[in-house]
């Protein structure tokens, strides 16, 4: 039996001015898997080709197991896009009534469970909703026909941080089911720090790394020392590096290592966001 | 497919702009006091002409709300989204087709003049005015986007503005009515053709991918 939601090979993309080139990875079942990296490095590309809304020019893309161009396959999908695609006109029970008759497993119990939870008027029209409103309507109407996989493209971007905390909370319940998985991509690397269970950082349409979350957080450091103690330093023992005013700073993939190899140097924990920066921005090694 | 027909539907219903909806009221009222006994079938014709604008107005609502991203993550096929569409704009033909019974109604009893003919031709114009508008613009919106399909819009009007100037000279009338069912059944028989194939071309035009 397969223990991967969606496994991807190879897959290769060309527009005029990016490519996909040849990426590959997997969404284990029962796992949370943050998507990062800058704006046009290729999340939303790689999200839209698994959801086969644009065609892949190469390589492989199975979801739960067969091919994802399979439109049974969108059954236990629950996708949310960075913005509400419903039309202002609805209002929350108008879209129930939509798509109770296009999910078949649609669980009319659940999506007022959840409008409860949240709060949600059913009878105002969308166009009243705040935005948080509108991700949370779309989060429910994500999660409303049980799926077993979770596609977020962008969705706490733009929300405050009391409605994302909500949001991020209702994703830990719904990983409690070891069959489903969240695919979640984010600029916001704070809430990707907070609940996922790998991390996938995707620059310029390549692949940089596949890492446990835990093994980033807790083994990566950042050094901080002069230009002389940094010259001492050996190449092979940082991954990228950077030249600030006061000091000169590098990302190291085994802090403590480095701090066995090095006895006076500085070691700080390295957050997500500092390993993107690093990876993205920082002079390589 | 039910969940989007109902979607089709209620979008157009509930985008319906009452501004305009005022403005049709008053050329219909104007039609059904001025034209005599043509009155209701002009008025017929000036309804179906608004469905299928109204109709067009709804589906842009679909590229305001970048609809279209959403529904390809939906469980439903290419054909189904496409069909969807044409089913729910059949289903409009019912208020147009409800607007002439009463548009000619009331014409018949202001004016004494019963005449059938009238009633049935303007049912026709009802009913097929609607479907060609869209059968002709929803594959120009499939594959170039709704700013063609609204470009077209506006010179479909033309053609069914000088229907009407015909229907209003009674000797054209007249003449036209001694063979009004071949007109009808080629008619028929043409928009049926045109709505099949104008389906056929918005799926592929909808299946597209870049």
């Amino acid at each position: 039996m397969d223990c991967n939601n969606i496994l991807v090979r190879n897959l290769y993309k060309k527009f005029d001015s990016f490519v996909l080139d040849n990426i590959s990875f997997k969404i284990p079942k029962g796992r949370i898997v943050g998507f990062i990296g800058e704006n046009g490095a290729g999340k939303s590309t790689t999200i839209n080709l698994i959801l086969n809304e644009i065609k892949k020019d190469g390589g492989e893309i199975q979801v739960f197991g067969t091919d994802h161009t399979k439109y049974s396959v969108k059954e236990d999908i629950g996708v949310v896009f960075d913005e509400c695609n419903f039309h202002d006109v609805f209002t929350a029970d108008n879209i129930e009534k939509i798509l109770s008759r296009v999910y078949k497993s649609w669980d009319s119990t659940l999506y007022h469970q959840y409008m409860e939870r949240f709060k949600l008027p059913h009878n105002k029209q969308l166009g009243s909703f705040s935005k948080g409103m509108k991700m949370k309507l779309s989060i429910i109407c994500a999660m409303a026909h049980r799926p077993k996989l979770l596609i977020l493209d962008e969705a706490t971007t733009g929300l405050d941080p009391v409605v994302r905390d909500e949001i991020l909370d209702l994703f830990l319940e719904f990983i409690q089911n070891e069959e489903h998985s969240v695919f979640f991509s984010s600029h916001i690397t704070s809430d990707i720090q907070k609940i996922a269970d790998y991390v996938i950082l995707i620059h310029k349409g390549r692949i940089i790394f596949e890492e446990q979350k835990d093994n980033l957080i807790y083994n990566y450091g950042i050094v901080k020392c002069g230009r002389e103690k940094f010259a001492s330093i050996d190449t092979d023992d940082y991954i990228a590096h950077r030249i600030t005013n006061v000091s000169t700073e590098c990302l190291v993939r085994d802090k403590e290592a480095v701090k066995r190899k090095y006895k006076d140097i500085v070691i700080d924990r390295a957050t997500l966001e500092d390993i993107m920066l690093f990876y993205i921005k920082g002079g390589t090694a | 497919m039910r969940g989007l027909i109902y979607k089709e539907f209620s979008v157009f219903y509930k985008s319906i702009d009452k501004k305009r909806m005022i403005f049709i009221a008053g050329i219909i009222a104007l039609l059904l006091y001025k034209v005599g006994i043509y009155g209701g079938l002009l008025a017929s014709v000036m309804l179906a002409m608004s469905i299928g604008i109204q109709n067009i107005m709804s589906f842009a609502s679909d590229d305001n709300a970048h609809w279209k991203k959403y529904q390809m993550a939906l469980p439903v096929s290419d054909f189904s989204v496409v069909a969807s569409k044409y089913i729910a704009v059949v289903l409009t033909l019912g208020i147009s087709l409800s607007g002439s019974i009463i548009f000619n109604f009331f014409t018949s009893i202001i004016f004494n003049n019963f005449d059938f003919t009238i009633w049935g031709i303007s049912a026709f114009a009802a009913v097929i005015i609607p479907l060609i508008w869209t059968g002709l613009c929803l594959p120009l919106i499939y594959w170039f986007g709704i700013q063609s399909a609204q470009t077209l819009g506006l010179f479909l009007v033309i053609p069914i503005f000088y229907i009407i100037k015909y229907f209003e000279d009674e000797a054209g009338f007249s003449v036209m009515a001694g063979s009004i069912s071949s007109y009808i059944l080629f008619a028929g028989t043409v928009t049926i053709i045109v709505y099949v194939i104008s389906l056929i071309i918005s799926v592929m035009g909808y299946a597209q991918k870049i």
